[in-house]
């Protein structure tokens, strides 16, 4: 330190005593020999009572190696000027937070005679960094939808570093924090405490609106589904009366000739092969329609004819397709392709993307729809559906497996097909995807093989 | 021996124009069977002109609304007695040329009471 020119020792004296830091000097052996006022209100200790310390006897354990170390580069007498942010334990026992600078002072002859040390508290800004770190770790999780439990005990875990040896319990219902030796809390405690409300509170917040999120995304799901069988509801109708006809038509027929001894042999047959053909369409179509409402979500994989597949979702569809004057090609494919699947959740894929190929059509000049399956390479399966309608813009490419993203009326469309196909894909380890390369819309969903 | 009535079927599923024929046939009538509206069309130019004709709605080509409206503009078809058969409900605006409207599954019995109503 060097004095102004003209400082009294009165003036320096001044400074020592006011100073906003802690200033010490430190004997050799590690002593305290002389502490400003500042010292005592860091550390708890009085000036009589720093004379029987060390500073290692302050010294947090976690920096006691640390301490050794300089107290030996003393010794040595090869210790320079150095800084160090280090912790201390003050006489109540909380731990305390300082940025500590030591300059050896030397004899002539190079010996080191004292340290002077100089402490500034930093617990607070310590403290009010750990709690800001520790709340942007809570909304990191909270936004990365964490469980609810894993959040809140982070949350403990936290309050528990910042409050070293404090004891804390986060639940959905309370927060609740025990302070080394019953100590009661102080300012500091009180404001941690807050805190860790505040992110459990959030954090409850955040899980409770995305439960409700999740319970209505499952209705809508349910809901797109019953969409699309209100839709195919008036086509099932005719898809189903019309067999009916068949069936009782026959038996009305059996009667007729029986009334009329007319009754052949040949005649029984024909009914009753008509009979049994026609009962086999409607067995179809009702398996065709508990597929496609049923949730396949748990079933096991299962080794299945991809005719089988193709067919329950066309028998879905032909109808109304007709019944609109569209066209349905299915290209001639290898009838004996199996395919390991979840085949009631393969079939709802491929129902979700007729039944857009058959919205995109309406109003095209010509009404397409064309279905293909092959086997692209050694093992994969490729199953793509194109339509003739007006394509689909370059800017909604990338948008259309998001979900909820629709370009269909308000109440006509969930925006949830084509998000829900393509989980579906991925959950099977293939994809669904937009052929870019097709001058057509094309959507091509691949299974492994 | 009179001439036997001919019932015209136009109907896209084979399996009740089959039925229907041999039905119809049972009760002594003539059946002539069309696929589609535009099938039915083209026969009329050339066959003789039917007693009745039995009509589905939901047909690929041109369905039996389509067909209804053609034959409207036909002097010679107009006069002939339709009756639409339709899984569906009875359609809306049928003219007066629509005598009944017969929902599938259909009831033989019925139809047949209709035919002899209409051909004797």
């Amino acid at each position: 330190m060097t004095p102004l020119l003209g400082a009294s020792e009165q003036d320096l004296r001044i400074l020592y005593e006011h100073a906003g830091i802690g200033i010490a000097r430190v004997g050799v052996d590690g002593f305290f020999r002389i502490v400003n006022p500042k010292m005592t209100e860091i550390f708890g200790y009085t000036s009589r009572e720093f004379e029987k310390l060390r500073f290692i006897d302050l010294t947090h354990p976690d920096d006691i190696e640390r301490t050794r170390g300089w107290i030996k580069a003393g010794e040595d007498n090869s210790l320079t000027t150095f800084r160090a942010e280090k912790k201390y334990i003050h006489k109540s026992g909380k731990t305390i937070y300082v940025n500590l600078v030591v300059n050896p002072v030397r004899d002539a002859f190079g010996a080191i005679q004292y340290f002077v040390s100089a402490f500034e508290d930093i617990t607070d800004r310590k403290r009010a960094d750990d709690l800001l770190r520790g709340q942007k770790q809570i909304l990191e999780l909270i936004a990365k939808n964490t469980p609810l439990k894993e959040t809140l005990e982070q949350v403990a875990k936290i309050v528990e570093q910042i409050g070293p040896g404090s004891r804390c319990s986060v639940t959905s219902g309370s927060v609740s924090i025990a302070w080394p030796d019953n100590r009661a809390p102080d300012e500091r405690d009180i404001e941690l405490a807050e805190a860790a409300g505040q992110l459990a509170q959030t954090a409850i917040e955040k899980a409770e609106a995305e439960k409700v999120i999740t319970e209505q995304q499952v209705k809508l799901v349910s809901t797109s589904k019953m969409a699309a069988l209100g839709e195919m509801g008036g086509a099932l109708a005719h898809e189903i009366n019309n067999p009916l006809t068949v069936i009782h038509g026959n038996a009305v027929l059996l009667e007729m000739l029986a009334a009329r001894n007319l009754l052949s042999p040949e005649d029984v047959t024909l009914a009753a092969d008509r009979i049994k053909e026609t009962a086999l369409r409607v067995t179809k179509i009702v398996k065709g329609l508990r597929a496609f409402a049923r949730d396949g979500e748990q079933d096991p994989l299962k080794t299945t004819s991809v005719r089988e597949i193709l067919e329950d979702a066309l028998v879905l569809c032909r109808e109304r397709f007709r019944n609109h004057g569209v066209s349905l090609v299915v290209e001639p494919y290898e009838t004996e392709l199996t395919v390991d699947c979840r085949a009631v959740e393969i079939g709802q894929v491929i129902v979700n993307l007729l039944s857009n190929a058959f919205d995109a059509v309406q109003g095209a000049r010509e009404k397409m729809v064309k279905v293909t399956a092959r086997k692209a390479g050694s093992n994969t399966l490729e199953i793509a559906i194109e339509d003739s309608g007006p394509g689909i813009p370059i800017e909604l490419r990338e948008k259309i497996m998001q979900p909820f993203f629709t370009t269909k009326a308000v109440g006509k469309g969930t925006g949830l097909g084509l998000s829900i196909a393509s989980g579906i894909a991925d959950s099977h380890g293939g994809t669904l995807r937009l052929d870019e390369q097709a001058s057509r819309t094309r959507f091509v969903l691949t299974l492994p093989l | 021996m009179p001439k036997k009535k001919t019932i015209f079927i136009i109907e896209d599923e084979p399996a009740i124009c089959e039925l229907l024929t041999r039905v119809l046939s049972l009760e002594g009538y003539d059946t002539v069977v069309a696929h589609n509206g535009a099938q039915a069309l083209e026969m009329l130019k050339t066959m003789e002109p039917p007693s009745l004709i039995l009509l589905d709605v939901v047909m690929p080509e041109m369905n039996g609304t389509e067909f209804l409206k053609k034959i409207q503009a036909d002097h010679m078809l107009v006069t002939i007695p339709v009756a639409i058969v339709s899984a569906y409900g009875a359609p809306q605006d049928t003219p007066k040329q629509a005598k009944t409207f017969i929902k599938k599954p259909i009831d033989i019995d019925a139809l047949l009471k209709f035919i002899k109503e209409w051909c004797g």
